[in-house]
């Protein structure tokens, strides 16, 4: 057991430069970095880096980008404590530090052959984004694509720049929600369980990959499964306060489970015994 | 393994002996009436004679017969292994580049003297976490591998001690370079490494006779029976996983002031805080591990939102982890039964109380 065994990026965080910064919403922002040393990204889809701001803080954040390259890392982030606020003024060419990648990953090898539904709530798209470019990508690997995306109000929907891509993808079907409409909102309102009557699926031959609040994820597996979709099929991603990574900090502990190293993606089987558990 | 009998005198002989060996030697001293483990240079500072009386919140040394028979005091062996505050690493950065300046790996030999078979036993379990995952903790590691363990078996088991119940003593289960047995006139001594061997050579001693082998393990045996607690740990976990909503915890929860000393003494808990220190000017800044618990409000907080904001949930995630969440992650219990949390606990809350607590309450 010597030090050489476990990667120094583990601990030590890599400079990344900014290349660009892209509004995504009011409060949501890309973030695409470059390896300051012109090296390598790796990265598969579900895993997350720790991001760094020099002598500030880190933040625990999936990548968003293309994960058929290796040139890139795109991070899209709301700001919404010390570390993030302090992300958001920072411009193309400032630094970003990373450590990882860190956790489990979406099963885009084992979902191949299989139709993909994808439901993400609010900022909980961001994890599934790298999934949707992936299977667009690679098309012919996988069956229909089912996208939905639910959002508090229409100004939170997410890379609504990208929606007319998304839309044109071949074989796939493309639904939004919001919880509360503006004056005009002409789409539909409701959580995103609302948007299951208004498409058909195949429970026997689907993989459905979640990721938002608690609740949403807690509800859409529930209603997923009454409508035939086997619980092995299920796939969630796990958000808690991490601070390590490593699974030795010990913030992110959900039952028996390290949210860092053992997620953030788990079979809805694997943790259903505490997922809805009241402060688990 | 061969045994042997050293008189009493021959304790300070040890001690010098694996102090010229070039360890640094950590052994309990009685400061301020407790015991406490910690860095002696010379055999005359350590504690003899004593005995720790012990019970829920409350701790004093008496004089003792016994010469260095005493269970343990507040610290325990994760207070040098896993310190409470340590640098990880100092960046330093200029002109939109980074450097990294140091990573604060060094560590020394060193050696504990007279630990208890609880304490070693929390090695054990400490390796699994921090040595034997996926990652490792390199500090934590370099220690571990220049490590040097004297274990002393218990005859006098504290008024919170169930280590009994936990299978860590009061007999050692293994994982020492010696261990040592107090008899009536000497010491019956174990040497369970090729460093332990040479520990033992120009010590004054003699091989074990089968009576000397007896009267440990009637000694041993016996303080199998005077645990001051108990706990029945057959099918824990799953009845534990089977009351994680049980009322009992809001009750538990009555009491306990989120103060976190059970996490610090426990002496396997390892959760920790990242956190980065910077310069005044900007330039550098230091990452931070500093111990932290369970217990604390901003434990499980995140940026807009909290996972456990209630006290009785903190409460039930260390208790299960312990007991339940442990076994699952790394193979064994995180409880090796030292009784720390109950003696330290400000307000005397007994976890083994707390386990039958939990499994007796309906829940709602």
């Amino acid at each position: 057991m010597t030090s050489h065994e476990m990667p120094e990026s583990c601990m030590v965080p890599r400079p990344m430069k900014i290349e660009s910064v892209t509004d995504e919403t009011y409060n949501v922002k890309t973030f695409r970095l470059r390896p300051s040393d012109g090296g390598r990204v790796e990265y598969t889809p579900g895993q997350f880096n720790m991001l760094y701001i020099f002598g500030v803080g880190e933040v625990p954040v999936t990548a968003s980008s293309d994960p058929y390259q290796n040139d890139y890392l795109d991070h899209t982030v709301r700001a919404v404590g010390s570390v993030t606020n302090v992300m958001f003024t920072l411009k193309k060419d400032d630094h970003i530090m990373i450590r990882g990648p860190f956790g489990t990953t979406w099963p885009m090898e084992g979902m191949k052959g299989k139709d993909v539904m994808v439901v993400g709530g609010g900022i909980g798209l961001n994890p599934l984004k790298s999934v949707i470019v992936g299977v667009a990508k690679k098309r012919s690997d996988y069956g229909k694509l089912f996208l939905l995306h639910g959002a508090r109000t229409p100004q939170d929907l997410l890379f609504t720049r990208d929606h007319e891509d998304w839309r044109k993808i071949p074989n796939s079907e493309f639904l939004v929600t919001v919880d509360a409409g503006d004056e005009k909102w002409k789409g539909n309102v409701g959580v995103v369980t609302t948007l299951f009557d208004k498409f058909k699926f195949y429970p026997g031959n689907t993989v459905a990959l979640l990721c938002g609040p608690e609740v949403m994820m807690y509800f859409t597996a529930k209603e997923l499964m009454k409508r035939g979709l086997p619980s092995s099929s299920l796939y969630l991603s796990m958000e808690r306060h991490m601070k390590c990574g490593l699974g030795f900090c010990g913030h992110c502990q959900t039952g028996p489970f390290f949210i860092c190293k053992d997620g953030p993606i788990f079979t809805y089987d694997s943790i259903s015994r505490f997922f809805g558990v009241k402060q688990i | 393994m061969v045994a042997y009998v050293m008189g009493k005198d021959q304790l300070d002989v040890l001690f010098d002996k694996v102090r010229g060996l070039g360890y640094e030697v950590i052994a309990p001293k009685v400061e301020e009436g407790i015991l406490r483990l910690g860095s002696i240079d010379s055999n005359k500072q350590l504690a003899k004679n004593v005995v720790a009386v012990q019970s829920p919140g409350k701790y004093h040394t008496e004089s003792s017969d016994l010469m260095f028979s005493f269970t343990h005091g507040p610290d325990s062996p994760k207070w040098f292994l896993y310190p409470s505050k340590r640098k990880l690493w100092k960046m330093t950065t200029e002109d939109g580049s980074f450097e990294l300046k140091e990573t604060g790996c060094e560590s020394e030999k060193v050696a504990f003297f007279g630990i208890k078979p609880c304490d070693l036993a929390s090695i054990e379990v400490l390796d699994r976490t921090l040595m034997k995952g996926e990652y490792v903790d390199e500090h934590y590691v370099n220690m571990r591998n220049k490590l040097a363990v004297i274990v002393v078996n218990c005859i006098e088991p504290s008024g919170t001690c169930f280590c009994h119940s936990m299978g860590t003593g009061p007999k050692t289960r293994g994982g020492f370079d010696l261990s040592l047995t107090e008899l009536s006139d000497g010491f019956l001594v174990e040497s369970g490494s090729k460093l332990g061997d040479e520990m033992l050579s120009g010590l004054g001693k003699r091989p074990a006779r089968q009576e000397d082998i007896n009267e440990a393990d009637s000694k041993l045996k016996a303080a199998e029976g005077k645990m001051g607690r108990t706990l029945d740990v057959t099918n824990l976990k799953e009845k534990l996983y089977s009351n994680l909503e049980s009322s009992a915890f809001k009750e538990i929860a009555k009491r306990c002031l989120g103060c976190a000393n059970c996490t610090n003494e426990c002496p396997t808990c390892f959760c920790t805080m990242y956190q980065d220190v910077p310069s005044l000017d900007g330039k550098s800044s230091e990452r931070q591990v500093t111990w932290d618990s369970c217990f604390t409000y901003q434990f499980a907080q995140v940026a807009g939102g909290h996972f456990r904001p209630e006290l009785w949930a903190r409460y039930r995630q260390w208790m299960v982890h312990k007991f339940a969440y442990w076994l699952d992650q790394f193979g064994v219990s995180g409880c090796i039964g030292c009784g720390r949390c109950i003696t330290w606990c400000p307000v005397g809350i007994d976890v083994t109380e707390s386990v039958k607590e939990v499994q007796k309450v309906e829940q709602r």
